[in-house]
């Protein structure tokens, strides 16, 4: 079993890295934590980044869980590779890329790109973000499955996460207290489907509707309130179409055992009980 | 003198059967009783709390006092101010469901109705909808003088300002932030209703619903900066104002400190900057 302890960053490939700073800049709110050749790197938290754009084909993006030892970076490099993925393990360069001392690549069965990361760094440096938007920090990902119930299979059985709930066939995944780090969206090919960072409250909530509107950039989904993880939430459209997310008040699992998963129906009623409607492809049928 | 609480509302109208509809429909108000000329509408443990009638020509605030006695009281001050109060006869009595009272008018024209024992109702408010109503919390007044309305609310019946945003004046009778907010306008009158709801769920619930029943939303969801509620507020007959509000600033946090002045911006009337053309929330006069 690979025991994810906790999502570290995504990688997102882009063709325009101006337009995607001033978007994570002045939009969602991230601190410009580092600049590289062809790189920047975001901070949303005390870690050294959560979020790297690079130069490159949009379609190239990776989603990066952190291990506990060097032991088990091995360990699951062996298990991955028994179970027939392709596995490729992180070049000094390549590390130092992700600012971590180790990792492993490879794809997950829908295709998705995976890094298992040893020691990812964190910083002295409080995370100030350029406008007020209130992050508390990078906190989930949605990911794109062709079939989730293979999917779900393989991060629960061969990684540790467990299932919170289900909306229709899509997976939300727990691999701590946290409702969910991992949520599976049925969809016709990889990629990741929604980045979410946590805010500390309804007003940031409202208060950054209010601001995105006023920019123009497109809202997709509420502000509306999720049954399944009871977080409010408001979800807008970055740079090359990826989906941000703000949430708010996400519930935590404490009694493992005594939580039971629960169905919710995949419809406007099964994401928001205010009565917001997606337009966001993965949340529609 | 002692005013206890603010009891009910009444709202002239030349097409009752029309705004009893969108009371119970869109509100989600309870209708407890109905005559030729009067609707009794109820959103608490109160027999009526908001009431349409078709009687009366000029609109009315009804203030309870504790005794009977406080009616002559209430006379005599207003008297000293060279404000003449009426009592209100047996039949006037009867169709307010109260047991006694007094009219007089405030400098903005509308009746303010001093009433001792208004009827409450042995049966539990159950509204037509589930729009999470608890209470008749507070009303607005368009004021095109607004110094000498402060001074009647204040100095005449004894509120306190909690807070102003430019001239406009939170009034408290009791431990609420306001039950009365008076607004320079260029219109003098009632110019909305305010009812307490459960929860922020229930604030965008609403929200939406009114969106669905495309009622026109005037401001919100939004959250009023000095009294730290929020709020959604939509357009009803007459033009008159109909909120839903949650979490009203209360207690010591409002009785222990002095009078604030807010800046006369828009910002001031709403900290989340929720859009509006209201021309008495944008801080101008």
């Amino acid at each position: 079993m690979i025991d994810l302890k906790d999502i570290t960053y995504c990688r997102l490939g882009t063709k325009d890295l101006e337009s995607a700073e001033w978007f994570a800049v002045n939009i969602l709110g991230l601190e410009v934590a580092e600049r590289r050749k062809s790189a920047l790197y975001f901070k949303s938290d005390s870690r050294a980044h959560t979020l790297c754009y690079f130069e490159g084909d949009p379609a190239d993006q990776a989603t990066a869980f952190e291990l506990g030892s060097y032991a088990d970076i091995d360990a699951a490099a062996q298990t991955l590779d028994q179970l027939g993925y392709k596995v490729h393990r992180g070049s000094a360069a390549e590390c130092s890329s992700r600012m971590v001392r180790d990792f492993i690549r490879f794809r997950d069965p829908t295709g998705n790109v995976i890094e298992f990361v040893w020691r990812p760094e964190m910083s002295g440096r409080r995370y100030h973000g350029t406008r007020d938007a209130g992050i508390t920090g990078f906190s989930h990902v949605g990911l794109c499955t062709t079939d989730p119930e293979r999917d779900e299979a393989f991060w629960t059985q061969v990684c540790n996460a467990r299932v919170s709930d289900h909306i229709g066939e899509a997976p939300l995944m727990r691999i701590n207290e946290i409702h969910h780090t991992i949520a599976l969206f049925p969809f016709t090919g990889p990629g990741i489907q929604h980045i979410n960072h946590q805010v500390e409250g309804t007003a940031d909530i409202q208060r950054s509707l209010n601001l995105i509107r006023e920019k123009k950039v497109n809202i997709t989904f509420g502000p509306g309130r999720h049954p399944t993880s009871s977080a409010q939430f408001l979800y807008f459209s970055g740079p090359d179409g990826m989906t941000f997310e703000y949430s708010t008040g996400v519930c935590e699992i404490h009694d493992e055992p005594a939580w039971r998963d629960r169905q919710f129906p995949f419809e406007p009623t099964g994401f928001c009980q205010w009565g917001s409607k997606p337009n966001i492809a993965a949340f529609q049928d | 003198m002692e005013i206890e609480e603010l009891r009910y509302i009444r709202l002239a109208t030349d097409s009752l059967d029309q705004d009893t509809a969108f009371a119970c429909d869109i509100l989600g108000l309870q209708l407890a009783d109905k005559t030729d000329e009067d609707s009794y509408l109820r959103s608490d443990a109160r027999a009526c709390s908001l009431c349409y009638s078709a009687a009366d020509k000029v609109d009315a605030i009804a203030l309870t006092v504790g005794k009977n006695e406080d009616l002559a009281d209430v006379k005599t001050q207003l008297l000293s101010f060279g404000i003449d109060a009426e009592p209100i006869d047996a039949a006037g009595c009867t169709v307010r469901k109260i047991k006694a009272g007094l009219v007089c008018a405030a400098p903005n024209g509308v009746k303010i109705e001093f009433v001792w024992r208004p009827l409450t109702s042995g049966w539990r408010y159950h509204g037509s909808r589930d729009a999470g109503i608890t209470e008749l919390q507070s009303v607005q007044l368009a004021c095109t003088d607004i110094a000498s309305n402060e001074r009647f609310w204040t100095e005449i019946l004894g509120g306190v300002v909690s807070d102003w945003v430019g001239d406009t004046a939170y009034i408290r009778f009791d431990g609420f932030h306001h039950r009365v907010a008076l607004y320079p306008s260029k219109n003098d009158g009632i110019l909305g209703v305010d009812f307490a709801a459960e929860g922020i769920n229930n604030i965008m619930q609403n929200f939406y619903f009114l969106n669905s029943r495309q009622v026109p939303v005037v401001q919100g969801p939004g959250c009023q900066t000095a009294s730290g509620k929020m709020f959604v507020t939509a357009k009803g007959p007459r033009g008159i104002l109909y909120s839903y509000s949650t979490g009203m600033a209360e207690g010591a946090a409002v009785t222990d400190r002095i009078a604030r002045q807010f800046a006369n911006e828009p910002l001031s009337h709403c900290s989340w900057g929720s859009e509006t053309v209201q021309p008495e929330f944008l801080g101008r006069e």
